[in-house]
């Protein structure tokens, strides 16, 4: 597929600017900036592990999404590199997350790597084939999983888990700092081919299921657990109508794009 | 427009934007009876709102959780209708 110079320049741009900001105000380090040794294990119950749990599981896909990532970015270096840094601040998430599993006693070590390999025998596959759909796909995936994030830091904020705040604190922002940088070149998808890219951003947003469906143990019974997932009507208020926003476009738009990309039946054959 | 003829509206834009659902659409359906959840019922609205030339408030269209909700929605939008 060839990618216009414009839009490789203007996603270089992005990625230095992401990069540049990542770097002065957005690096940490899960095991001097999250205060482990503070935690009160009085203050966690079963349903913060499944959440810890499930969202862990979520982020040690990483090496599938990163070998998915490259092979459809790699036309466009700074999607590409944006992939790369995208990655590690992921896996970060998920050491985070196993950190505090363990060490607040959630999860033995042993139940612990039990649930891993679980999550190793299964391989995430792409849910949309190509470069502009998954950036599509990333814009609303990042909004809804920063979603589910500050919800959890709210709610840790309101039980007083000072350590599980910090923790979510550092990982929504890097998810509120992804989602930007898919809506930025969203909006340049936008700028190169609209409709196309309204098609695209339709049939993603009509289609659209978080990564862990169909790939974590017990998925279903774990969005049981109140802060696994964020409901529909909660996605659509905060994720997906401020998206629609940003990038210029709205329902109707969406709606109007798909109309048209459906195939649509012809007139009744009459019998004879 | 009065409840019964918002519901063949309704119908039509559940044909539309959920040609897979099989149940059938009442005042009583939620979306969960129809298997849809409100991101495809987002597509329903697009529909009603062409056809019947409305526009639903986001907030309110986020809301919704069953067909009376629409219905009440479609009432509420369209001039001149009691709510």
């Amino acid at each position: 597929v060839t990618v216009s110079r414009a839009l490789r320049d203007k996603t270089y741009r992005a990625y230095m600017e992401f990069f540049d900001l990542a770097e002065r105000k957005r690096r940490w380090n899960p095991f001097r900036d999250i205060p482990f040794d503070e935690i009160d294990r009085s203050k966690n119950s079963e349903d913060d592990a499944i959440c810890l749990e499930t969202f862990c599981g979520v982020e040690l896909y990483v090496p599938d999404y990163t070998a998915n990532g490259f092979n459809l970015t790699r036309p466009v270096f700074g999607h590409a590199w944006f992939q790369a840094n995208w990655g590690y601040e992921e896996s970060k998430h998920a050491l985070a997350f196993r950190q505090y599993l363990i060490l607040s006693g959630l999860r033995t070590e042993d139940e612990y790597d039990a649930f891993e390999q679980k999550i190793i025998g299964q391989v995430w596959n792409l849910p949309f084939t190509t470069r502009r759909q998954m950036t599509c796909y990333g814009a609303l995936q990042e909004a809804a999983t920063f979603l589910i994030y500050q919800a959890q830091r709210e709610r840790a904020e309101a039980g007083g888990n000072h350590v599980l705040d910090t923790l979510f604190g550092l990982i929504s922002r890097d998810e509120a700092a992804h989602a930007a940088f898919y809506r930025q070149v969203l909006e340049y998808e936008l700028e190169e081919d609209r409709e196309g890219a309204l098609r695209d951003l339709a049939h993603v947003v009509f289609n659209f299921k978080m990564p862990g469906v169909g790939l974590i143990p017990e998925y279903d019974d774990r969005l049981r657990v109140n802060g696994v997932g964020v409901t529909p009507q909660h996605f659509l208020q905060r994720g997906i109508f401020p998206l629609l926003k940003k990038v210029g476009t709205s329902r109707a738009e969406l709606v109007a794009a798909l109309d048209r990309a459906r195939p649509h039946a012809g007139p009744a054959a009459i019998a004879i | 427009m009065n409840d019964d003829e918002v519901l063949v509206s309704l119908r039509e834009a559940l044909r539309s934007a959920a040609p897979e659902v099989k149940a059938s659409l009442t005042m009583d359906s939620t979306l969960a009876d129809l298997g849809i959840d409100s991101i495809a019922a987002l597509e329903m609205a697009g529909h009603l709102e062409n056809k019947l030339s409305i526009h639903f408030p986001d907030d309110e269209l986020a809301q919704i959780n069953s067909i009376r909700d629409f219905v009440v929605l479609v009432r509420r939008s369209v001039p001149g209708a009691s709510p």
